[in-house]
Protein backbone atom coordinates (compact mmCIF):
# COMPACT_ATOMS: atom_id res chain seq x y z
CA UNK A 1 0.00 0.00 0.00
CA UNK A 2 2.75 2.44 0.87
CA UNK A 3 4.73 1.72 -2.25
CA UNK A 4 1.59 2.40 -4.25
CA UNK A 5 1.18 5.76 -2.59
CA UNK A 6 4.76 6.88 -3.35
CA UNK A 7 4.68 5.80 -6.98
CA UNK A 8 5.69 8.59 -9.31
CA UNK A 9 6.78 8.96 -13.01
CA UNK A 10 5.02 7.92 -16.16
CA UNK A 11 2.85 4.91 -16.67
CA UNK A 12 3.33 2.42 -19.45
CA UNK A 13 0.16 3.72 -21.06
CA UNK A 14 1.43 7.29 -21.10
CA UNK A 15 4.72 6.17 -22.64
CA UNK A 16 2.91 4.16 -25.29
CA UNK A 17 0.89 7.22 -26.26
CA UNK A 18 3.65 9.83 -26.19
CA UNK A 19 6.42 7.87 -27.93
CA UNK A 20 4.48 7.11 -31.14
CA UNK A 21 3.12 10.68 -31.15
CA UNK A 22 6.62 12.11 -30.89
CA UNK A 23 7.88 9.70 -33.55
CA UNK A 24 5.11 10.69 -35.95
CA UNK A 25 5.78 14.38 -35.39
CA UNK A 26 9.54 14.09 -35.83
CA UNK A 27 9.08 11.84 -38.85
CA UNK A 28 6.70 14.28 -40.50
CA UNK A 29 9.10 17.15 -39.90
CA UNK A 30 12.03 15.17 -41.31
CA UNK A 31 9.96 14.33 -44.37
CA UNK A 32 9.11 17.99 -44.91
CA UNK A 33 12.78 18.98 -44.70
CA UNK A 34 13.82 16.16 -47.04
CA UNK A 35 11.23 17.16 -49.63
CA UNK A 36 12.31 20.78 -49.36
CA UNK A 37 15.98 19.95 -49.83
CA UNK A 38 15.22 17.69 -52.77
CA UNK A 39 13.17 20.34 -54.46
CA UNK A 40 15.94 22.87 -53.94
CA UNK A 41 18.89 20.86 -55.15
CA UNK A 42 17.56 20.38 -58.66
CA UNK A 43 21.07 20.68 -59.99
CA UNK A 44 22.03 17.38 -58.52
CA UNK A 45 19.35 15.25 -60.01
CA UNK A 46 19.54 13.32 -63.16
CA UNK A 47 16.41 14.78 -64.63
CA UNK A 48 18.02 18.19 -64.88
CA UNK A 49 21.09 16.69 -66.47
CA UNK A 50 19.08 14.87 -69.14
CA UNK A 51 17.05 17.98 -69.79
CA UNK A 52 20.21 20.07 -70.30
CA UNK A 53 21.56 17.47 -72.74
CA UNK A 54 18.39 17.59 -74.80
CA UNK A 55 18.52 21.39 -74.91
CA UNK A 56 22.15 21.28 -76.07
CA UNK A 57 21.40 18.66 -78.70
CA UNK A 58 18.39 20.53 -80.07
CA UNK A 59 20.29 23.80 -80.26
CA UNK A 60 23.20 22.26 -82.15
CA UNK A 61 20.76 20.42 -84.40
CA UNK A 62 18.73 23.52 -85.25
CA UNK A 63 21.88 25.45 -86.18
CA UNK A 64 23.33 22.55 -88.17
CA UNK A 65 20.14 22.17 -90.18
CA UNK A 66 20.68 25.57 -91.75
CA UNK A 67 24.37 25.00 -92.52
CA UNK A 68 25.22 26.02 -96.06
CA UNK A 69 28.94 25.52 -95.90
CA UNK A 70 31.24 23.21 -93.97
CA UNK A 71 34.47 24.66 -92.56
CA UNK A 72 35.92 21.85 -90.46
CA UNK A 73 34.77 19.01 -88.25
CA UNK A 74 36.04 16.15 -86.10
CA UNK A 75 34.52 13.79 -83.53
CA UNK A 76 34.53 16.60 -80.99
CA UNK A 77 33.88 19.74 -83.01
CA UNK A 78 32.12 21.12 -86.04
CA UNK A 79 32.48 24.52 -87.66
CA UNK A 80 30.11 25.66 -90.35
CA UNK A 81 28.53 28.64 -92.03
CA UNK A 82 24.85 29.57 -91.87
CA UNK A 83 23.05 32.24 -93.92
CA UNK A 84 22.93 35.81 -92.64
CA UNK A 85 21.19 36.13 -89.29
CA UNK A 86 21.84 39.66 -88.11
CA UNK A 87 20.97 41.54 -91.28
CA UNK A 88 24.46 42.66 -92.28
CA UNK A 89 24.30 40.73 -95.53
CA UNK A 90 27.09 38.40 -94.40
CA UNK A 91 26.82 34.73 -93.63
CA UNK A 92 27.57 33.76 -90.02
CA UNK A 93 30.25 31.27 -89.08
CA UNK A 94 29.85 29.21 -85.93
CA UNK A 95 31.72 26.48 -84.16
CA UNK A 96 30.54 23.98 -81.56
CA UNK A 97 33.33 22.29 -79.68
CA UNK A 98 33.51 19.89 -76.76
CA UNK A 99 36.13 20.83 -74.17
CA UNK A 100 37.24 17.23 -73.53
CA UNK A 101 37.05 15.11 -70.39
CA UNK A 102 39.87 16.87 -68.56
CA UNK A 103 41.42 20.31 -68.46
CA UNK A 104 40.04 23.80 -67.98
CA UNK A 105 37.05 23.33 -70.25
CA UNK A 106 36.35 19.74 -69.20
CA UNK A 107 32.79 18.55 -69.81
CA UNK A 108 31.73 21.78 -71.46
CA UNK A 109 30.37 22.58 -74.88
CA UNK A 110 31.99 25.72 -76.24
CA UNK A 111 30.54 27.94 -78.91
CA UNK A 112 32.17 30.41 -81.24
CA UNK A 113 30.20 32.92 -83.26
CA UNK A 114 31.96 34.70 -86.11
CA UNK A 115 34.96 36.44 -84.60
CA UNK A 116 33.85 36.27 -80.96
CA UNK A 117 36.09 34.19 -78.67
CA UNK A 118 35.08 30.65 -77.75
CA UNK A 119 32.55 30.82 -74.90
CA UNK A 120 31.03 28.15 -72.68
CA UNK A 121 27.52 27.27 -73.80
CA UNK A 122 26.64 24.12 -71.82
CA UNK A 123 28.10 22.47 -68.72
CA UNK A 124 28.07 18.84 -67.65
CA UNK A 125 28.42 17.18 -71.02
CA UNK A 126 30.56 14.16 -70.17
CA UNK A 127 30.95 12.80 -73.66
CA UNK A 128 30.51 14.11 -77.17
CA UNK A 129 30.68 12.13 -80.36
CA UNK A 130 30.01 13.57 -83.76
CA UNK A 131 29.65 11.25 -86.74
CA UNK A 132 29.41 12.55 -90.27
CA UNK A 133 27.51 10.86 -93.04
CA UNK A 134 28.80 11.97 -96.41
CA UNK A 135 27.53 11.58 -99.94
CA UNK A 136 29.97 11.47 -102.81
CA UNK A 137 29.40 12.95 -106.20
CA UNK A 138 29.04 10.22 -108.86
CA UNK A 139 31.83 10.20 -111.43
CA UNK A 140 29.38 10.39 -114.34
CA UNK A 141 28.23 13.90 -113.42
CA UNK A 142 30.05 16.68 -115.21
CA UNK A 143 32.61 18.23 -112.91
CA UNK A 144 32.08 21.55 -114.59
CA UNK A 145 28.49 21.62 -113.44
CA UNK A 146 29.33 20.27 -110.06
CA UNK A 147 31.95 22.85 -109.26
CA UNK A 148 29.95 25.80 -110.42
CA UNK A 149 29.97 27.36 -106.98
CA UNK A 150 33.54 26.47 -106.10
CA UNK A 151 35.37 29.27 -104.31
CA UNK A 152 38.56 30.04 -106.21
CA UNK A 153 39.77 32.56 -103.65
CA UNK A 154 38.26 34.47 -100.77
CA UNK A 155 39.27 37.14 -98.29
CA UNK A 156 36.65 37.83 -95.67
CA UNK A 157 36.50 38.04 -91.88
CA UNK A 158 39.54 36.51 -90.16
CA UNK A 159 40.29 36.38 -86.42
CA UNK A 160 41.79 39.68 -85.18
CA UNK A 161 41.41 41.33 -88.56
CA UNK A 162 40.59 45.00 -89.11
CA UNK A 163 38.29 46.26 -91.86
CA UNK A 164 39.32 49.45 -93.62
CA UNK A 165 37.40 51.65 -95.97
CA UNK A 166 38.80 52.49 -99.38
CA UNK A 167 37.32 55.17 -101.57
CA UNK A 168 37.30 54.66 -105.33
CA UNK A 169 37.43 57.63 -107.67
CA UNK A 170 39.09 58.73 -110.92
CA UNK A 171 42.57 58.85 -109.39
CA UNK A 172 42.27 56.04 -106.82
CA UNK A 173 41.37 52.64 -108.26
CA UNK A 174 42.05 49.50 -106.22
CA UNK A 175 42.96 45.99 -107.28
CA UNK A 176 43.35 42.48 -105.96
CA UNK A 177 46.01 40.09 -107.20
CA UNK A 178 45.35 36.41 -106.60
CA UNK A 179 46.18 32.90 -107.75
CA UNK A 180 43.06 30.70 -107.55
CA UNK A 181 43.15 27.72 -105.18
CA UNK A 182 42.39 24.51 -107.07
CA UNK A 183 41.95 21.09 -105.44
CA UNK A 184 44.87 19.27 -107.08
CA UNK A 185 47.45 19.54 -109.82
CA UNK A 186 46.60 19.70 -113.51
CA UNK A 187 43.16 21.14 -112.89
CA UNK A 188 42.09 24.05 -115.04
CA UNK A 189 39.81 26.77 -113.80
CA UNK A 190 37.57 29.53 -115.08
CA UNK A 191 36.11 32.55 -113.36
CA UNK A 192 32.32 32.60 -112.91
CA UNK A 193 31.49 35.49 -110.64
CA UNK A 194 32.86 37.94 -108.11
CA UNK A 195 31.43 39.04 -104.80
CA UNK A 196 32.71 42.24 -103.22
CA UNK A 197 31.79 44.21 -100.10
CA UNK A 198 30.79 47.60 -101.42
CA UNK A 199 28.57 50.63 -100.86
CA UNK A 200 27.73 53.89 -102.62
CA UNK A 201 30.27 56.65 -101.93
CA UNK A 202 27.82 59.49 -101.42
CA UNK A 203 24.13 60.41 -101.38
CA UNK A 204 23.86 61.67 -104.96
CA UNK A 205 25.18 58.31 -106.25
CA UNK A 206 25.93 59.52 -109.75
CA UNK A 207 29.15 57.59 -110.42
CA UNK A 208 29.80 54.37 -112.27
CA UNK A 209 32.03 51.66 -110.83
CA UNK A 210 34.14 49.78 -113.36
CA UNK A 211 35.19 46.23 -112.45
CA UNK A 212 37.84 44.63 -114.61
CA UNK A 213 39.43 41.21 -114.69
CA UNK A 214 42.98 41.53 -115.93
CA UNK A 215 46.07 39.43 -116.38
CA UNK A 216 48.68 39.90 -113.72
CA UNK A 217 52.44 39.73 -113.46
CA UNK A 218 53.52 36.83 -111.22
CA UNK A 219 56.59 38.68 -109.96
CA UNK A 220 55.38 42.25 -109.48
CA UNK A 221 51.77 41.16 -108.80
CA UNK A 222 50.54 44.20 -110.74
CA UNK A 223 47.75 44.16 -113.33
CA UNK A 224 48.81 44.00 -116.99
CA UNK A 225 46.95 43.99 -120.30
CA UNK A 226 44.80 42.51 -121.70
CA UNK A 227 41.50 43.16 -119.98
CA UNK A 228 39.79 39.76 -119.85
CA UNK A 229 36.39 40.98 -118.70
CA UNK A 230 34.79 44.27 -117.77
CA UNK A 231 31.56 45.02 -115.89
CA UNK A 232 30.18 48.46 -115.06
CA UNK A 233 27.88 49.01 -112.10
CA UNK A 234 25.99 52.27 -111.50
CA UNK A 235 26.64 53.75 -108.07
CA UNK A 236 22.89 54.17 -107.66
CA UNK A 237 22.61 50.35 -107.69
CA UNK A 238 24.88 50.05 -104.67
CA UNK A 239 23.45 50.19 -101.17
CA UNK A 240 23.87 53.11 -98.78
CA UNK A 241 25.47 50.70 -96.30
CA UNK A 242 28.00 47.95 -96.92
CA UNK A 243 26.60 44.84 -98.56
CA UNK A 244 27.84 42.03 -100.77
CA UNK A 245 27.51 42.68 -104.46
CA UNK A 246 27.49 39.67 -106.77
CA UNK A 247 28.94 40.37 -110.17
CA UNK A 248 28.57 37.71 -112.86
CA UNK A 249 31.62 37.46 -115.12
CA UNK A 250 31.37 35.96 -118.57
CA UNK A 251 33.78 33.01 -118.77
CA UNK A 252 37.32 34.07 -119.62
CA UNK A 253 38.35 30.63 -120.98
CA UNK A 254 40.10 27.82 -119.13
CA UNK A 255 43.17 28.89 -117.21
CA UNK A 256 46.02 26.68 -116.09
CA UNK A 257 46.81 26.07 -112.47
CA UNK A 258 49.00 28.79 -110.93
CA UNK A 259 47.99 31.52 -113.40
CA UNK A 260 47.43 34.79 -111.51
CA UNK A 261 44.62 37.27 -112.10
CA UNK A 262 44.04 40.82 -110.99
CA UNK A 263 40.61 42.29 -110.33
CA UNK A 264 40.54 46.06 -110.48
CA UNK A 265 37.81 48.36 -109.21
CA UNK A 266 38.02 51.82 -110.71
CA UNK A 267 36.31 54.86 -112.12
CA UNK A 268 33.86 54.11 -114.91
CA UNK A 269 32.12 57.47 -115.38
CA UNK A 270 30.09 60.13 -113.58
CA UNK A 271 31.34 62.67 -111.08
CA UNK A 272 33.16 62.40 -107.75
CA UNK A 273 33.73 59.20 -105.80
CA UNK A 274 32.07 56.15 -107.34
CA UNK A 275 32.11 53.62 -104.49
CA UNK A 276 33.49 52.61 -101.11
CA UNK A 277 34.93 49.12 -100.70
CA UNK A 278 36.23 47.27 -97.66
CA UNK A 279 39.71 45.88 -97.25
CA UNK A 280 40.85 43.37 -94.63
CA UNK A 281 44.04 43.89 -92.64
CA UNK A 282 46.23 41.74 -90.38
CA UNK A 283 43.88 38.81 -89.88
CA UNK A 284 45.06 35.42 -88.72
CA UNK A 285 44.73 33.00 -91.62
CA UNK A 286 44.89 35.49 -94.48
CA UNK A 287 45.45 33.44 -97.64
CA UNK A 288 48.75 33.27 -99.47
CA UNK A 289 49.05 34.39 -103.09
CA UNK A 290 46.69 37.31 -102.62
CA UNK A 291 47.80 40.92 -102.53
CA UNK A 292 46.07 44.26 -102.61
CA UNK A 293 47.27 46.62 -105.33
CA UNK A 294 46.65 50.35 -105.24
CA UNK A 295 47.18 53.34 -107.49
CA UNK A 296 47.03 57.10 -106.99
CA UNK A 297 47.19 58.13 -110.64
CA UNK A 298 44.08 56.52 -112.04
CA UNK A 299 45.68 53.18 -112.73
CA UNK A 300 48.68 54.27 -114.81
CA UNK A 301 51.07 52.93 -112.18
CA UNK A 302 50.21 50.39 -109.51
CA UNK A 303 51.77 49.41 -106.17
CA UNK A 304 51.33 46.02 -104.53
CA UNK A 305 50.82 46.00 -100.76
CA UNK A 306 52.21 43.31 -98.51
CA UNK A 307 50.28 40.07 -97.95
CA UNK A 308 48.60 41.24 -94.75
CA UNK A 309 46.11 43.34 -96.68
CA UNK A 310 43.46 42.34 -99.17
CA UNK A 311 40.16 43.30 -100.75
CA UNK A 312 37.13 41.81 -99.02
CA UNK A 313 35.96 39.56 -101.84
CA UNK A 314 35.04 36.12 -103.11
CA UNK A 315 35.96 34.76 -106.52
CA UNK A 316 33.76 31.89 -107.70
CA UNK A 317 34.47 29.73 -110.67
CA UNK A 318 34.62 26.30 -112.29
CA UNK A 319 37.14 23.47 -112.38
CA UNK A 320 37.98 21.38 -115.40
CA UNK A 321 39.75 18.04 -115.31
CA UNK A 322 38.88 17.43 -111.69
CA UNK A 323 38.60 13.67 -111.30
CA UNK A 324 38.59 13.38 -107.54
CA UNK A 325 35.36 12.51 -105.83
CA UNK A 326 33.79 15.38 -103.98
CA UNK A 327 32.18 14.69 -100.64
CA UNK A 328 29.08 16.41 -99.36
CA UNK A 329 27.90 16.42 -95.78
CA UNK A 330 24.42 14.91 -95.80
CA UNK A 331 23.79 14.29 -92.11
CA UNK A 332 25.40 14.46 -88.70
CA UNK A 333 24.81 12.07 -85.81
CA UNK A 334 25.45 13.58 -82.44
CA UNK A 335 25.78 11.53 -79.27
CA UNK A 336 25.91 13.50 -76.04
CA UNK A 337 26.51 11.98 -72.61
CA UNK A 338 25.90 13.33 -69.14
CA UNK A 339 28.91 13.96 -66.93
CA UNK A 340 26.92 12.70 -63.93
CA UNK A 341 26.42 9.20 -65.18
CA UNK A 342 28.17 7.12 -67.80
CA UNK A 343 25.02 5.31 -68.85
CA UNK A 344 23.01 8.34 -69.87
CA UNK A 345 23.39 9.08 -73.58
CA UNK A 346 21.33 11.24 -75.84
CA UNK A 347 21.46 10.66 -79.56
CA UNK A 348 20.23 12.92 -82.26
CA UNK A 349 20.54 12.81 -86.02
CA UNK A 350 20.48 15.96 -88.10
CA UNK A 351 19.90 16.08 -91.84
CA UNK A 352 21.58 18.92 -93.69
CA UNK A 353 19.27 19.89 -96.56
CA UNK A 354 21.94 22.11 -98.17
CA UNK A 355 24.50 19.26 -98.20
CA UNK A 356 27.57 21.50 -97.91
CA UNK A 357 30.74 20.28 -99.54
CA UNK A 358 33.55 18.98 -97.35
CA UNK A 359 36.75 20.45 -98.73
CA UNK B 1 -10.41 6.06 7.77
CA UNK B 2 -10.98 5.89 4.06
CA UNK B 3 -11.32 9.67 3.83
CA UNK B 4 -8.09 10.17 5.73
CA UNK B 5 -6.23 7.76 3.47
CA UNK B 6 -7.49 9.49 0.34
CA UNK B 7 -6.42 12.86 1.64
CA UNK B 8 -2.97 11.49 2.41
CA UNK B 9 -2.64 10.10 -1.09
CA UNK B 10 -3.69 13.41 -2.59
CA UNK B 11 -1.19 15.32 -0.56
CA UNK B 12 1.67 13.00 -1.47
CA UNK B 13 0.85 12.81 -5.18
CA UNK B 14 3.97 13.77 -7.06
CA UNK B 15 4.20 15.75 -10.38
CA UNK B 16 6.36 18.50 -11.81
CA UNK B 17 7.21 21.43 -9.64
CA UNK B 18 7.15 25.05 -10.74
CA UNK B 19 10.97 25.10 -10.71
CA UNK B 20 11.16 22.12 -13.04
CA UNK B 21 8.70 23.69 -15.46
CA UNK B 22 10.57 27.00 -15.36
CA UNK B 23 13.90 25.33 -16.10
CA UNK B 24 12.60 23.21 -18.96
CA UNK B 25 10.68 26.10 -20.54
CA UNK B 26 13.82 28.22 -20.21
CA UNK B 27 15.97 25.57 -21.94
CA UNK B 28 13.42 25.13 -24.72
CA UNK B 29 13.26 28.91 -25.07
CA UNK B 30 17.05 29.25 -25.38
CA UNK B 31 17.23 26.45 -27.92
CA UNK B 32 14.40 27.93 -29.95
CA UNK B 33 15.90 31.43 -29.77
CA UNK B 34 19.24 30.19 -31.03
CA UNK B 35 17.67 28.14 -33.82
CA UNK B 36 15.15 30.74 -35.00
CA UNK B 37 17.59 33.09 -36.85
CA UNK B 38 19.25 30.13 -38.54
CA UNK B 39 15.87 28.86 -39.65
CA UNK B 40 14.77 32.32 -40.81
CA UNK B 41 18.03 32.78 -42.72
CA UNK B 42 17.77 29.39 -44.36
CA UNK B 43 14.26 30.32 -45.49
CA UNK B 44 15.55 33.57 -46.99
CA UNK B 45 18.44 31.79 -48.71
CA UNK B 46 16.07 29.14 -50.00
CA UNK B 47 13.69 31.76 -51.39
CA UNK B 48 16.51 33.61 -53.19
CA UNK B 49 17.90 30.34 -54.60
CA UNK B 50 14.54 29.19 -55.90
CA UNK B 51 13.69 32.60 -57.36
CA UNK B 52 17.06 32.70 -59.17
CA UNK B 53 16.43 29.24 -60.58
CA UNK B 54 12.99 30.28 -61.75
CA UNK B 55 14.37 33.37 -63.50
CA UNK B 56 17.13 31.31 -65.15
CA UNK B 57 14.62 28.72 -66.33
CA UNK B 58 12.26 31.35 -67.70
CA UNK B 59 15.03 33.12 -69.63
CA UNK B 60 16.12 29.79 -71.17
CA UNK B 61 12.50 29.00 -71.92
CA UNK B 62 12.06 32.35 -73.70
CA UNK B 63 15.13 31.57 -75.82
CA UNK B 64 13.85 28.09 -76.69
CA UNK B 65 10.36 29.30 -77.56
CA UNK B 66 11.84 32.01 -79.81
CA UNK B 67 13.89 29.38 -81.63
CA UNK B 68 11.06 26.85 -81.87
CA UNK B 69 8.48 29.35 -83.10
CA UNK B 70 10.92 31.08 -85.42
CA UNK B 71 9.91 34.51 -84.11
CA UNK B 72 11.21 37.00 -81.57
CA UNK B 73 10.37 36.76 -77.88
CA UNK B 74 11.08 39.40 -75.27
CA UNK B 75 11.59 38.95 -71.55
CA UNK B 76 11.47 42.25 -69.66
CA UNK B 77 12.36 42.91 -66.04
CA UNK B 78 11.07 45.85 -64.01
CA UNK B 79 12.74 46.75 -60.74
CA UNK B 80 9.97 49.04 -59.42
CA UNK B 81 7.44 46.23 -58.99
CA UNK B 82 10.04 43.43 -58.83
CA UNK B 83 8.52 41.52 -61.69
CA UNK B 84 9.25 40.20 -65.16
CA UNK B 85 7.07 39.36 -68.11
CA UNK B 86 7.53 37.37 -71.33
CA UNK B 87 5.91 38.47 -74.57
CA UNK B 88 3.65 36.09 -76.49
CA UNK B 89 3.84 33.35 -73.88
CA UNK B 90 0.72 32.79 -71.81
CA UNK B 91 0.55 32.45 -68.06
CA UNK B 92 0.95 29.02 -66.51
CA UNK B 93 -2.38 29.42 -64.71
CA UNK B 94 -4.54 31.06 -67.35
CA UNK B 95 -4.07 30.80 -71.07
CA UNK B 96 -5.63 34.20 -71.67
CA UNK B 97 -3.29 36.01 -69.26
CA UNK B 98 0.23 37.11 -70.15
CA UNK B 99 3.21 35.39 -68.57
CA UNK B 100 4.18 37.57 -65.63
CA UNK B 101 6.00 36.67 -62.44
CA UNK B 102 5.89 38.98 -59.42
CA UNK B 103 9.03 38.11 -57.51
CA UNK B 104 7.95 40.06 -54.44
CA UNK B 105 4.86 37.90 -54.07
CA UNK B 106 4.47 34.40 -52.67
CA UNK B 107 6.19 32.00 -52.88
CA UNK B 108 9.40 33.93 -53.67
CA UNK B 109 8.99 37.27 -51.85
CA UNK B 110 12.36 38.56 -53.05
CA UNK B 111 13.34 41.96 -54.45
CA UNK B 112 15.08 42.81 -57.69
CA UNK B 113 17.93 44.82 -56.19
CA UNK B 114 19.90 45.57 -59.35
CA UNK B 115 19.11 45.48 -63.05
CA UNK B 116 21.92 46.11 -65.49
CA UNK B 117 23.15 45.25 -68.95
CA UNK B 118 26.24 43.10 -69.41
CA UNK B 119 27.88 46.01 -71.23
CA UNK B 120 27.42 48.33 -68.23
CA UNK B 121 27.04 46.10 -65.17
CA UNK B 122 27.52 48.96 -62.70
CA UNK B 123 24.76 51.18 -64.06
CA UNK B 124 21.42 50.42 -62.37
CA UNK B 125 18.41 50.49 -64.65
CA UNK B 126 14.72 50.65 -63.78
CA UNK B 127 13.85 48.16 -66.48
CA UNK B 128 15.77 45.96 -68.86
CA UNK B 129 14.66 43.61 -71.62
CA UNK B 130 16.24 40.95 -73.78
CA UNK B 131 14.90 40.29 -77.24
CA UNK B 132 15.70 36.80 -78.47
CA UNK B 133 15.61 36.68 -82.25
CA UNK B 134 14.24 33.74 -84.21
CA UNK B 135 17.58 31.96 -83.87
CA UNK B 136 17.51 32.33 -80.09
CA UNK B 137 20.20 34.96 -80.06
CA UNK B 138 19.80 37.78 -77.54
CA UNK B 139 20.18 41.43 -78.55
CA UNK B 140 22.21 42.07 -75.39
CA UNK B 141 23.46 40.47 -72.19
CA UNK B 142 21.95 41.40 -68.84
CA UNK B 143 22.51 40.86 -65.12
CA UNK B 144 19.58 40.59 -62.69
CA UNK B 145 20.41 40.68 -58.98
CA UNK B 146 17.72 39.55 -56.58
CA UNK B 147 17.90 39.75 -52.80
CA UNK B 148 16.06 38.80 -49.64
CA UNK B 149 17.52 39.93 -46.33
CA UNK B 150 21.30 39.62 -46.50
CA UNK B 151 21.18 37.04 -49.30
CA UNK B 152 21.49 37.80 -52.96
CA UNK B 153 21.97 35.96 -56.24
CA UNK B 154 22.81 37.22 -59.68
CA UNK B 155 21.40 35.77 -62.87
CA UNK B 156 23.63 36.55 -65.85
CA UNK B 157 22.68 36.25 -69.49
CA UNK B 158 25.70 36.21 -71.78
CA UNK B 159 25.55 38.40 -74.88
CA UNK B 160 25.49 36.55 -78.24
CA UNK B 161 25.02 33.04 -76.84
CA UNK B 162 22.30 33.84 -74.31
CA UNK B 163 23.77 31.36 -71.87
CA UNK B 164 22.15 31.78 -68.43
CA UNK B 165 24.24 31.36 -65.31
CA UNK B 166 23.36 31.86 -61.66
CA UNK B 167 26.00 33.25 -59.33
Amino acid sequence: MKSNQRRSGVTMLELMVTLPTATILVGAMALCITIMMRAKSQDDNLFRSTYDLSVAASQIASDLESAVSHVSSSATHIEFVVPDRNGDGLPEQMRYEWGGATGGNANKILWKYNQDPLAVLFDDVGSFNLLKATASAPASVSNHLLSETAVLKSINAFPDCVFREQVINASNPIGQYFIPDVPGSGIKWDLGSLRIMVRAADANADGILCIRVMRSDTTTKLPIAPILAEVKVAEARLGTSYQWLDIPISPISWQSQGVPLCITLGYGGGTGDVALVQTVENGTGMPANANLVTSIDGGTTWTASNVTRGLRFYAYGFYDGYTGQRAFLSSVDLKLGSSRTTTQKLETSVRLPASPEIP
Amino acid sequence: MFILRSAKRLAKKSGVTLAEITISVLIIGILAASAAPIYANSLLKYRVDVAAQRIAQDISQTQRVARQNNSTRTISFTSSDHSYAISSISSLDRVSAPYRVGLNQAPYRVDISLLATAAQPATPLTSVAIVFDRFGMPDQGIAVTISAGAFQKRVDVAPTSGRVSVQ
